[in-house]
């Protein structure tokens, strides 16, 4: 099989395992609802026919958005990770490792400290002073690692070193203010237990423009692993395409952490899993990645929240336990000096 | 189309002038080549052209328009580029490789198309790369990864063509496939602009010579008005001897 062919059968049965992963997921849970009956539901939402009794409210107002915010956060770092290492031309890359994810975290800090500890504040306050300080620590990166011909090796280091200044702050505010920040603890550790519809609807459209840039981006993220000089031969400013990149990552980022928390490993090792299933060209890839980000994502706070129901385990908790083994394995197979992107 | 290259000179950070107000012109369907010691400017002189390096002062003008006010995708239409080494560590397949040479001829909104892959798998097959197609390219030799670089180039379909030392790693027989081939792109009304380790074989299939010391042009015009013994000593500081039989063959010996 040749590996276009495989793409497009494997990009078909990660859509087709999502759709089976979203029915099981609105099944299980503290009231577990048949899967047939869940089938009907959805049939008749669709048709404009939802009731009020417990079981549509259970399936459609807590369980759908929660995976639809999954599903659009899940594809929106595994999308942001593939541009990561496209742009610094790096298998190991992360969308957190521009600084994003630190900066984000501290602005969560802040909010949580200097407004209020009351949860229904926190709740709006949080997410908007976190997107911002996310995006603010990425423009910072960005002035500071800008020179040179090519982006990646400034903007690796400053974002290494800003990152570790952004994360010294939020442990050194967690150490002075304890209990207070309680639930910077869980919003750090990431999940989806205060997702509702208005998180998914801001989430879903993100995505899907992100999406939609990754594809037209696709091919000149292609030329742009031949190297600085042959993308220019070929008729790339790879420049302008490394800063279109990092407006990329910043933007997915911000929003899904904001949202959730920091998820780790998803953006990761879903573009790097299937690059190796499917080769590195990003016209494949892209679809691939969105799709398989949304599917782990899904099926990791699927676990989250019935493993040790009634609890709720942080999700990040989670993709880090799978992902990290994944991590190991991947670097025991691979030289890591000879990069593979 | 015609290259004018006018009184260009480039000089790196903190460094002497590597050019030194070059000018000559280049010809559709003429093989020009430049020959020079190592470090003398040849490379940079190339990367000039096509804009990858930017000359302080001077101009580079295709058919009278200037290559800097033109998109890196514009020049990338026009110019096709066989670097002198490529990042072996690239994850593609040699198919894929090649098709990246369409980059240039696309917009926004069209993606791959099947003329796209036509002119790929042409491309290979002129190269005699076609069953190399979907092996990694990470894993074929130097020659094989050479070919499908030029392969690459051919893709590109631009009316001229740089070639940066394509001679470095092949052997004699390659050496000789590829300078027939240069030959032929150039006998097809392509313009050929080609930096020249290789003084004994690759003036057979060249037109003009370019000598070039330290950043200046020495001597420029027909290979054996250029090749000469005593332009040879003075440039490389060696001696050898040269005598021209006619054209386009030569005897050396040492002198």
């Amino acid at each position: 099989m040749t590996t276009a062919s495989r793409a497009k059968w494997l990009t078909a049965i990660l859509l087709i395992a999502m759709l089976g992963v979203v029915v099981v997921s609105l099944a299980v849970g503290s009231v577990q609802i048949p899967p047939d009956q869940v089938l009907w539901r959805c049939l008749a939402a669709l048709k404009g026919q939802i009731t009020d009794d417990a079981v549509d409210r259970i399936l459609f107002t807590t369980r759908l958005p929660r995976i639809i915010l999954a599903a659009a956060v899940g594809s929106a770092l595994a999308m942001a990770g593939l541009a990561a290492q496209t742009l610094f031309r790096n298998p190991l890359a992360s969308p957190y490792i521009v600084g994003v994810s630190s900066g984000s975290a501290v602005g969560a800090v802040a909010a949580m400290l200097l407004i209020s500890t009351t949860t229904a504040i926190t709740f709006t306050a949080v997410p908007a002073f976190s997107i911002v300080s996310g995006l603010l620590v990425t423009a910072i990166v960005f002035l500071l690692g800008r020179r040179g011909k090519n982006l990646g090796y400034g903007l690796l280091l400053a974002g290494i070193a800003i990152g570790a200044l952004c994360s010294s702050v939020t442990a050194g505010a967690l150490y002075l203010a304890g209990e207070r920040l309680q639930n910077l603890v869980f919003w750090l550790m990431g999940g989806f237990w205060r997702a509702n519809w208005h998180h998914a609807l801001l989430m879903v459209p993100v995505s899907a423009c992100g999406l939609i840039t990754l594809i037209m981006l696709a091919p000149a993220m292609n030329v742009a692993l031949a190297g600085d000089r042959s993308a220019q031969d070929l008729g790339l400013n790879i420049k302008k395409l490394q800063k279109l990149l990092l407006i990329f990552i910043a933007l997915e980022t911000a929003l899904a952490v904001s949202l959730t928390g920091i998820i780790g490993f998803v953006g990761l090792i879903i573009p790097h899993l299937l690059r190796l299933i499917i080769g590195a060209d990003h016209n494949r890839l892209v679809p691939a990645t969105a799709i398989g980000g949304a599917l782990l994502m899904i099926v990791a706070d699927t676990l989250a929240r019935t493993l040790a129901a009634p609890a709720e385990i942080p999700v990040g908790i989670l993709t880090a336990m799978v992902g990290a083994p994944v991590f190991l394995w991947l670097l025991q197979r691979r030289n890591l000096g000879r990069s593979v992107v | 189309m015609t290259v004018s290259v006018e009184n260009i000179t480039f000089a790196y950070k903190h460094a002497q002038y590597v050019l030194n107000g070059i000018s000559l012109e280049l010809k559709p369907g003429t093989v020009t080549a430049i020959f020079g010691p190592n470090g003398s400017g040849k490379s940079t002189l190339l990367r000039c052209i096509n804009r990858t390096l930017q000359p302080q002062s001077g101009s580079v003008t295709i058919e009278n328009r200037r290559v800097n006010s033109m998109s890196h995708q514009e020049i990338a239409r026009m110019i096709a580029v066989v670097p002198q080494d490529t990042p072996s560590d690239i994850p593609f397949t040699a198919a894929e490789m090649v098709m990246l040479g369409r980059f240039a001829h696309r917009t926004v909104w069209d993606h791959e198309t099947a003329e796209d892959r036509t002119i790929m798998t042409q491309a290979l097959v002129r190269l005699n790369a076609f069953d190399l197609a979907s092996r990694p390219f990470n894993c074929l030799s130097g020659g094989e990864r050479q070919r499908i670089i030029l392969a690459r180039a051919l893709a590109q379909q631009t009316p001229i063509m740089l070639f940066d030392e394509p001679d470095t790693h092949l052997d004699i027989s390659h050496r000789l496939e590829l300078y027939k081939l240069v030959r032929k792109l150039a006998d097809e009304g392509k313009t050929i602009f080609m930096a020249c380790h290789d003084i004994f074989t690759a003036p057979m299939f060249v037109d003009t010579a370019v000598l070039l010391q330290r950043g200046n042009i020495h001597a420029m015009g027909p290979t054996n008005s250029v090749l000469t013994s005593s332009n040879i000593a003075e440039v490389f500081g060696t001696s050898i001897n040269i005598s021209w039989q006619h054209n386009l063959s030569f005897a050396v010996s040492l002198a």
